[in-house]
């Protein structure tokens, strides 16, 4: 069957818009993962590095997406007006709750600090419940940036419900192997975070053939999207063998034959950080819609 | 109140882009960028021996249901009271997500390049002063002053009609009613003002 001639790759959205959804989907994972090692008492030491690492990253991506994408960044103050049903509104809504909250639940762990010990005094009584919020506003940030991608109709490659979940599972798995690799910097080595990250790949590459199977199945934009993206050399190694493959044999490895090796978690953050941004670059930069054309 | 829609015969559109020209200069559109409120798109369809050459006139839909203005972080893309999907160029952010969201490929950034180009052009009469996301306003100041849209009044094989869709006596609701002139994309339930006869 002839392909139809008037396809054409979307020209709304371009690389910056991965590198923020991806560093913030990261730096929200990385908030959420740290209040779970909080509430549970795992280790106190790392609250701090992980929260700040979150903030961090969560202020590149809010820089990219100020300085670098939109045409008229002031006019941010106004990405408030529409949260009903903006996922960028939410976006923005997101990133400031994490940032206070975040704030306002990693100072207390800074006590010892003396230019802090009375705020850190006081905010203590409420670390729980700023950290719940941070951590909440951590699981939703790379769910709503999945969704502001899944919202175009007209988009069919990424109008799917299983963008929200891949953006979601990569983060977390990106999160978990910096905060294994923190963890390994000072000296300590945890199997669970090992199992973690195996149980995060494998959704991640259940969700990645759900996501092939939509494109498959799904309009002629879809197929075509997915063909293309498939076709890239840089998809295929960044994303499937460096991204999934590596991590998902390297974790498998650890796991069941019980190794400790020191390099493990600093390679699967890498590979993690790889494979999580070229899926997001290769989705956005592959969007393919067709003009109405009734021909 | 009347709702406009207008009705585009592409049986009879020739090509010739006057609509288009007409446009960019009642609008000031950045022609120099090849960037258009509306355009008839030169499509051909396919393979050899079965090939097939369609010209198709583009525009905004002001659709009912706009999937643009869902999507508008800062409503800066909003319906007036007559139904038609406009943008508040000075609350736009320049996000582009209407451009995603957008089926029909109707909205373009006017850039700086494009701001600074229309002030040497038009000098001092500019209408874009600021960077924002452009579309088709259904030429609304000149529906104020009881005139057609630009594209339409200027069109040579009149194939483009103007008309109040809740008229029954209206060439456009007829076209409409009869099952002749179809809005584009009806699948993704944005209920387009614009309708097609081809």
């Amino acid at each position: 069957m002839a392909k139809p001639m008037h396809l054409e790759r979307q020209e709304a959205y371009e690389w910056p818009v991965a590198v923020y959804l991806f560093l913030g989907g990261f730096g929200g994972a990385l908030i959420t993962l740290a209040f779970v090692l909080h509430f549970f008492k795992a280790s106190a030491s790392m609250t701090g590095p992980a929260v700040l690492s979150g903030l961090i990253l969560f202020a590149l991506a809010g820089a990219a997406l100020v300085f670098f994408d939109l045409e008229r960044p002031v006019n941010a103050i106004y990405s408030l007006n529409n949260a009903k049903t903006s996922g960028i509104s939410w976006d923005v809504i997101l990133i400031a709750l994490n940032f206070v909250s975040g704030i306002l639940f990693v100072l207390p762990e800074y006590g010892s600090i003396e230019a802090l010990n009375g705020l850190a005094g006081a905010l203590a009584p409420y670390q729980a419940l700023f950290g719940a919020i941070a951590a909440i506003a951590g699981l939703l940030f790379p769910i709503i940036s999945g969704g502001l991608l899944a919202a175009p109709a007209s988009i069919p490659l990424w109008h799917t419900p299983a963008l929200p979940l891949l953006f979601l599972v990569t983060s977390f798995a990106l999160g978990l192997a910096y905060l294994g690799s923190l963890f390994t910097l000072s000296g300590t080595v945890y199997a669970s975070f090992t199992g973690g990250i195996l149980a995060l790949s494998l959704l991640t590459a259940g969700i990645s053939l759900a996501y092939l199977e939509h494109t498959h199945n799904g309009p002629v934009e879809a197929k075509e999207g997915a063909h293309r993206m498939l076709k890239t050399p840089r998809f295929i190694a960044l994303y499937f063998i460096i991204g999934l493959a590596f991590p998902l044999a390297l974790s498998a490895y650890l796991l069941f034959t019980g190794t400790v090796l020191t390099w493990a978690m600093p390679a699967l953050a890498v590979s993690l950080f790889l494979g999580g941004f070229a899926v997001r670059n290769c989705v956005i930069l592959n969007g393919v819609q067709t003009y109405p054309w009734p021909y | 109140m009347a709702r406009l829609g207008m009705v585009i015969d592409m049986r009879s559109c020739v090509g010739c882009q006057a609509c288009s020209a007409a446009c960019s200069l009642e609008n000031q559109t950045p022609y120099w960028s090849d960037k258009w409120r509306t355009r008839v798109k030169d499509i051909e369809k396919g393979v050899y021996p079965n090939t097939g050459r369609h010209l198709v006139p583009t525009i905004c839909m002001h659709c009912e249901d706009p999937a643009c203005m869902a999507v508008c972080p800062s409503k800066a893309t909003f319906k007036n009271e007559d139904g038609f999907v406009l943008v508040d160029y000075d609350t736009c952010l320049g996000c582009k997500a209407c451009m995603a969201a957008c089926p029909y490929g109707a909205r373009y950034v006017y850039d700086k390049e494009d701001i600074a180009e229309a002030r040497a052009v038009y000098g001092d009469s500019a209408q874009h002063q600021k960077v924002h996301i452009d579309k088709c306003t259904f030429c609304q100041d000149r529906i104020a002053r009881g005139m057609e849209p630009a594209c339409a009044a200027t069109c040579p094989t009149a194939s483009r009609m103007v008309g109040d869709l809740d008229d029954p006596g209206s060439s456009v609701a007829k076209a409409v009613s009869s099952g002749l002139a179809k809005p584009l994309r009806q699948d993704l339930g944005t209920g387009p003002r614009i309708f097609y006869i081809y």
